[in-house]
């Protein structure tokens, strides 16, 4: 039987020197991991970029774009409304001046006293004697609606009524001579007051002075 | 399943790694700073390509200074010191080596075997049974061969019709690369890339002409060491060594002192020299397909015109070309005016080309430079190295032709080809691919610089649209707020407005219902004229007022209605009696006659009854009824 032989393989052992340069080691396959770390920092940076830029940059530019239309409208019509404020504030302040002065010539519901203090006072002055004041009725003011056209014999007329108005009716007998009346009359002119006669009966007395029995309308403010 | 999948996760990482490569390729190319380098006991030569310039830029030979006779082995450390005093003084430290291997050392086959992918041609490649069937290797103690040897392959040719493919393997000892490895790693340089020197200068030489890898080609190298004849056919790849002796060399050295070649001394030569190479030019050129027209010829000798021109006339039918290494090399034309060969011949049947052989007068041998084409260039450094030279110039060819390689993991498209890319380092595949590991790293960690540049660019850039942007929204919601509070005030500004303005409008009405009996009141003693005298007025708002009075006589009644219909409204007289008034008697009425005037006025015409009665005045009493004016 033939023997084998087994070569001896030869063993050169190398003094090693130093390396002056770390070259990669050529025997070993570098890891991977360093690599899938920064794939998986790059991936998240993209990913982080591309969320940033769509859930924060994009909408907010999207939502920027569609509202700077209405922005620069919205701040015209304010420029726009401050005027129109300002003149409806002016206008408001010269209604309410005007109404304030009309507001005067009313007697105040509150104050009824000072009707009669005025007829009391003018009656007086012009030497007219008051013999009797009877109040016959007190009621809201109204005013009576537009009758339609079409409106048969039996329309019952309708009417607006203002709580803010009070009209109330008194009966006043006078007493004097008539060129004191016509003085008195004056005066109650003057003064400037929402007083109504609605009837007037003027008789002549015996004693040659008149006897006059007035319905007056007062219209009073409400302000309660 | 399992195999289903892997297969799938190996085609996805091929897939990954081909679209890097035309990434990574070029940079990993680029990253790639390397010399040839020609380490012998005696001496090193090192050669430098700027493959960018495509400029031999440098070449560096030095001898080693030993007092005996030194050995890789024994004088390790002492080459290192010195390879690094020249890496150091010619700044090449760091670089990376193709480092050159005797063309003795190695074995280079040509293989064939059937098409299959690389994967599957490597484990054919370690199976010891490839190497019984394709190589000279024993088969007794092979597995043990193989652990010693460093192979490297490369696929040159495949054909698709015979489902064939060409294999280019060479292989040596591993001893023959760790010792070198050894001593230029500690020097200062980083072997990558180790290549036989035969396959350089083809490299160089294919290069220089042009020639591709599919083209024929017919290549012979002789000198002192590198003896081979290279034939390249439409599908073969042969490689012949030239086992020269001493006393060949010796001989060839000699003819070059001779007038020409000729005669015994050549034929002896050649017989000597080029007839042991199997299969000899002859048999090369008898071959029913080849396509052989010239023969390139490469000689390690400065000197080699005797023997060119023994070639040339020895084989009529070709035409020579002899590569020098460097322009400017005195050769002495040698022309002999022959019938060029007409390319047509070289279809004809072989009895037919001997035949024609015979009409083959005289024919040119070119001579040429590595140089002449401009593919490569040299640097003035290199010209001047040259010009120091006297004899020797050839033999640096093969470190010009190793200096073009690069180890290219991504096979990159390189500036200057190498068509033949063999690389024995037995940890060749592990280099590539830490380097491709590299390469991807370092392009991940640019990527990621860049890309982290161009994030925080582009959110520093749209960060101010983006505040911007911001304060619109915010300031839309204080604007709509604004907007719609300023637009409520103007509402309700416009409401008490118009509140107000039917307020005063009721108000101007209440107190426009003029009290007009106070201007009646007012009007009524400028209308009632003297004769008249009222007794009583009853007055109702918005309707009427009627005078109650006597009047002097009818004259004065009518005066008083005319007064009152002038100033007051329509008067109407609706009751009047004659009233005879006696100072002491009571007066006796008389009714009165009443008349419609033709303006529809009633008045009195005249009475029924009139009785005189002469102690009294007659009175009128009457009740007038006015209408106010509308």
């Amino acid at each position: 039987m033939k023997k084998k032989h087994k070569k001896i393989k030869k063993i050169i052992r190398i003094k090693k020197r130093p390396l002056l340069f770390s070259f990669e080691e050529d025997s070993i396959l570098l890891d991977n991991k360093l690599i899938n770390i920064k794939l998986f920092i790059l991936s998240i940076m993209i990913f982080a970029f591309v969320l940033v830029k769509m859930t924060v940059f994009n909408p907010i530019e999207v939502l920027s774009l569609s509202i700077v239309n209405d922005l620069n409208e919205k701040k015209n019509l304010i420029q726009i409304g401050e005027t129109i404020k300002v003149s409806l504030e002016k206008k408001k302040k010269e209604f309410e001046l005007s109404f304030n002065e009309k507001k005067k010539s009313f007697f105040d519901i509150k104050e009824s006293d000072k009707f009669f203090d005025l007829i009391a006072n003018t009656a007086l002055i012009n030497q007219l004697k008051i013999k009797s004041i009877k109040k016959l009725n007190e009621d809201s003011y109204k005013e009576a609606k537009p009758i339609p056209q079409d409106a048969g014999p039996q329309y019952k007329i309708e009417y607006d009524v203002y709580e803010n108005y009070v009209q109330s009716s008194f009966v006043i007998n006078f007493e004097g001579n008539f060129k004191d009346y016509i003085s008195f009359i004056y005066d109650i002119k003057n003064s400037n007051k929402g007083l109504l006669t609605e009837t007037s009966k003027i008789t002549k007395n015996v004693n040659g002075n008149l006897k006059i029995l007035s319905t007056l309308t007062i219209n009073f403010v409400n302000n309660s | 399943m399992k195999d289903k999948l892997l297969v799938l996760k190996k085609n996805f990482v091929t897939i990954i790694d081909m679209v890097f490569s035309i990434v990574l390729g070029p940079l990993s190319l680029k990253k790639e700073k390397r010399v040839s380098v020609e380490l012998t006991e005696k001496e090193i030569i090192i050669c430098q390509i700027d493959s960018s310039k495509k400029t031999v830029s440098k070449i560096i030979v030095e001898k080693f200074i030993f007092e005996s006779n030194p050995k890789f082995d024994k004088d390790y450390i002492s080459y290192s010191e010195q390879i690094t005093k020249i890496l150091k003084r010619e700044k090449l430290l760091g670089m990376e080596a193709n480092v050159i291997l005797p063309s003795s050392d190695t074995t280079i086959k040509s293989v064939s075997l059937p098409i299959m992918n690389e994967d599957d041609l490597n484990n054919q490649i370690s199976t010891p049974d490839f190497w019984t069937q394709f190589t000279d290797l024993p088969a007794e103690g092979i597995e043990q061969l193989l652990e010693d040897i460093s192979v490297s392959y490369q696929i040159i040719d495949t054909d698709k019709k015979t489902q064939m493919m060409e294999i280019l393997l060479v292989y040596t000892p591993k001893n023959n690369i760790e010792i070198l490895n050894a001593i230029i790693k500690s020097s200062g340089l980083n072997p990558t890339v180790f290549e036989p020197k035969c396959l350089s200068i083809i490299n160089l030489t294919m290069l220089s002409k042009k020639i591709k890898s599919k083209d024929n080609f017919l290549f012979l190298v002789y000198g002192e060491k590198e003896n081979y004849l290279f034939y390249k056919g439409s599908n073969k790849f042969t490689l012949i060594e030239n086992k020269v002796t001493r006393s060949d060399v010796t001989l060839i050295k000699q003819l070059e002192k001779l007038p020409d070649a000729s005669g015994p001394f050549w034929d002896e030569l050649y017989d000597r020299f080029l007839e042991p190479i199997k299969p000899t030019i002859d048999e090369i050129l008898e071959e029913e397909d080849n396509k052989i027209s010239e023969m390139v010829i490469f000689s390690e000798f400065d000197q080699n015109k005797n023997f060119l021109n023994g070639l040339n006339l020895k084989f009529e039918k070709l035409n020579m070309i002899s590569f020098s290494t460097f322009p400017n090399i005195e050769l002495e034309e040698n022309k002999k005016v022959k019938k060029a060969s007409n390319p047509k011949d070289e279809k004809l049947p072989l009895s037919e080309r001997i035949k024609s052989k015979s009409k083959v007068i005289v024919k040119d041998t070119s001579y040429n430079n590595f140089f002449d084409t401009k593919i490569i260039k040299i640097s003035k450094n290199v010209e001047e190295f040259i010009g120091q030279l006297k004899n020797q110039k050839n033999i640096y060819a093969f470190n010009i032709g190793s200096a073009l390689r690069f180890l290219n993991p991504y096979n990159a498209n390189e500036a200057l080809k190498c068509n033949y890319r063999i690389n024995v380092n037995p940890y060749s595949q592990v280099i590539k691919q830490n380097r491709k590991n590299l390469t991807l790293n370092l392009s991940l960690q640019y990527l990621t610089i860049i890309l982290l540049i161009l994030f925080t660019t582009n959110v520093l850039i749209n960060y101010p649209t983006f505040v911007k942007n911001k304060e619109i929204i915010k300031a839309y919601s204080t604007i709509i707020k604004t907007h719609e509070d300023l637009y409520n005030d103007i509402k309700v500004l416009s409401g008490q407005k118009k509140a107000l303005e039917k307020e005063s409008k009721l108000a101007t009405r209440i107190l426009n219902k003029k009290d007009e009996y106070l201007d009646f009141i007012n009007i009524t003693p400028s209308v009632v004229p003297e004769g008249i005298e009222v007794a009583k007025v009853d007055y109702l708002k918005g309707s009427h007022a009627t005078f109650y009075g006597i009047a002097a006589s009818d004259l004065d009644v009518n005066l008083f209605l005319a007064k009152l219909r002038s100033n007051i409204g329509k008067s109407e007289l609706t009751e009047l009696k004659t009233l005879y008034m006696n100072l002491s008697d009571p007066v006796t009425s008389v009714t009165p006659i009443m008349e419609t005037n033709p303006s529809g006025e009633q008045e009195m015409t005249g009475s029924t009854e009139e009785t005189s009665v002469p102690n009294t005045i007659e009175i009128k009493e009457f009740i007038i009824k006015v209408n106010y004016k509308k």
